[in-house]
């Protein structure tokens, strides 16, 4: 048992580095991009906020508000839309005994994890900094609730990589969910911004808890009236076993 | 410790066509065993069996012992990194990540002096050297060869039998390639793919004479199907109306 952990480990370790060295090889500072990449995102989206002047909760630094909104949201989208090309990228590696399509799959996911991690990190330091903020109120949940939108990413992707390719349809409507998921997920607002009775409607979303439980961890001002650390769990739970379970149908049935 | 491949059978075209037919196969750690094949017979599927990359087929497959993925295969080699990264990824992969395992390919692929350049600007033996050398430094239980024991130059191929021919008796190798004289060369065990099924044969001569007798049929047999595809239609316009 112990053997196989190591080995697995062993396999996951090396792909990862293999994402990232071959990651924009072809440039110099090759993986350097990967990390601008994505603060180059962060900083568009900080400037449509800031160009459209949606207001802060009260006690909330804004930029930090909206790191601490995005940065979740972006390593969950980023995460389960790159499994499925992950996969299919990688797919001669598949060649070899030692590697599974989930394999490539985790692999790519730590990649992203790793990336994000870093600038998440660098950007939550620089704008307490440079906005004068109070630490977070809890470290440990800010970190644990990151890692759940990150976990919860995978999960997505892993069940809707395997749907989409019994029933190529099914990546336009997955499509969709980016769109509303940005709006709909608390990036930019926190749930009191909508009228209660919208709340219900709203809820249901396991990206939008993830939200509001990283804001009520972070700031103090900030208590979520919804958002459910078991009800996140649960989703996670659900997705994971449901990813799995379709990536073990599909694997021995349609060729990738 | 051994491979067991039991009532192994693989359809495709919906289940129209079947590649194996409850075939079965048991490969012993330290054996050598070749299949000679024809075209078109499964040789390639029958080594994802064998080492496990492929899913698609009823029956039972036990396995207790290390198998290679065939030498041949690189597609894992990466054009933008340089060989000693493309090296260390297998290292790692398979845990022997240190530099004494780099210098040792790269001595086996006879590729030192090119280590630290990248894939893409190397000469073009560099790459299916490289390729035998990694799978050949990494210890496995048993090799796998698809086709051929490796491409690259005319010495380099002499070595690497020579290579295969010397490799510690605890190790095996598994020879699918439709060259009978290239198998015989390396291998003790004979089998024949045919239809679906293996049948082995324990005396060279006997499946020599067998193989060539099955390639005759299947030479004949495309001959047939190339006569029917390109003999003019028996009944022309004129005779379909009546004229």
């Amino acid at each position: 048992m112990y053997r196989s952990w190591q080995a697995q480990l062993r396999v996951l370790t090396a792909l990862t580095l293999r994402e990232m060295q071959s990651q924009n090889s072809s440039l110099d500072y090759g993986y350097a991009w990967a990390l601008i990449d994505v603060c180059l995102s962060i900083t568009a989206l900080t400037l449509l906020k800031v160009f459209i002047k949606a207001l802060s909760p009260p006690g909330m630094p804004p930029i930090l508000f909206l790191v601490s909104g995005m940065l979740p949201w972006l390593t969950f989208q980023s995460t389960a839309t790159a499994i499925e090309s992950a996969i299919v990228r990688n797919k001669r590696l598949l060649a070899m005994p030692q590697i599974t399509p989930l394999d490539l799959a985790i692999a790519r996911a730590l990649q992203i994890f790793c990336t994000y991690g870093v600038v998440f990190i660098g950007a939550a330091v620089g704008c307490t900094y440079f906005e004068n903020a109070p630490p977070p109120r809890s470290i440990v949940g800010v970190t644990i609730v990151y890692i759940a939108s990150w976990l919860l990413g995978l999960a997505y992707g892993l069940v809707t990589m395997p749907l989409s390719r019994v029933f190529p349809p099914a990546g336009k409507i997955i499509g969709l969910v980016w769109r509303f998921g940005l709006l709909m997920s608390g990036v930019f607002f926190v749930i009191t911004f909508f009228p209660e009775w919208a709340w219900p409607y709203l809820d249901w979303n396991p990206m939008l808890h993830a939200e509001e439980l990283t804001r009520t961890y972070w700031f103090s001002s900030y208590q979520t009236p919804v958002g459910s650390p078991l009800y996140l769990t649960e989703c996670l739970a659900g997705l994971a076993i449901l990813g799995l379970a379709l990536e073990r149908y599909v694997r021995s049935r349609i060729p990738i | 410790m051994s491979v067991d491949l039991q009532n192994i059978t693989m359809r495709f075209a919906g289940g129209r066509q079947t590649l194996f037919e409850n075939l079965n196969l048991r490969v012993e750690a330290g054996e050598r065993v070749g299949i000679a094949g024809h075209p078109k017979t499964g040789k390639s599927t029958l080594l994802r069996l064998i080492c496990g990359t492929e899913y698609n087929y009823e029956g039972r497959i036990d396995r207790d012992l290390r198998v290679s993925w065939p030498t041949t295969f690189g597609d894992y080699l990466v054009m933008s990194s340089t060989l000693a990264t493309n090296i260390r990824f297998i290292g790692r992969l398979c845990g022997v990540n240190n530099d004494d395992f780099v210098r040792k390919v790269g001595e086996i692929a006879g590729v030192t002096e090119f280590l630290n350049e990248e894939l893409g600007n190397c000469p073009r033996f560099v790459r299916p050297q490289l390729q035998f050398a990694i799978t050949i430094a990494v210890e496995f239980d048993i090799y796998l060869f698809d086709d051929t024991i490796t491409g690259g130059d005319k010495d380099f191929k002499e070595k690497a039998l020579g290579l295969v021919r010397t490799l510690d008796p605890s190790r095996g190798i598994v020879f699918a390639s439709s060259n009978f004289k290239e198998i015989s060369s390396c291998c003790d065990t004979i089998y024949i793919l045919d239809k679906g099924h293996v049948a082995r044969y324990e005396n060279l001569k006997e499946a020599e004479k067998y193989f060539k007798s099955i390639g005759q049929q299947t030479a004949e047999k495309v001959a047939v199907q190339r006569e029917m595809v390109e003999r003019p239609p028996q009944e022309d316009f004129t005779s379909v109306l009546g004229i």
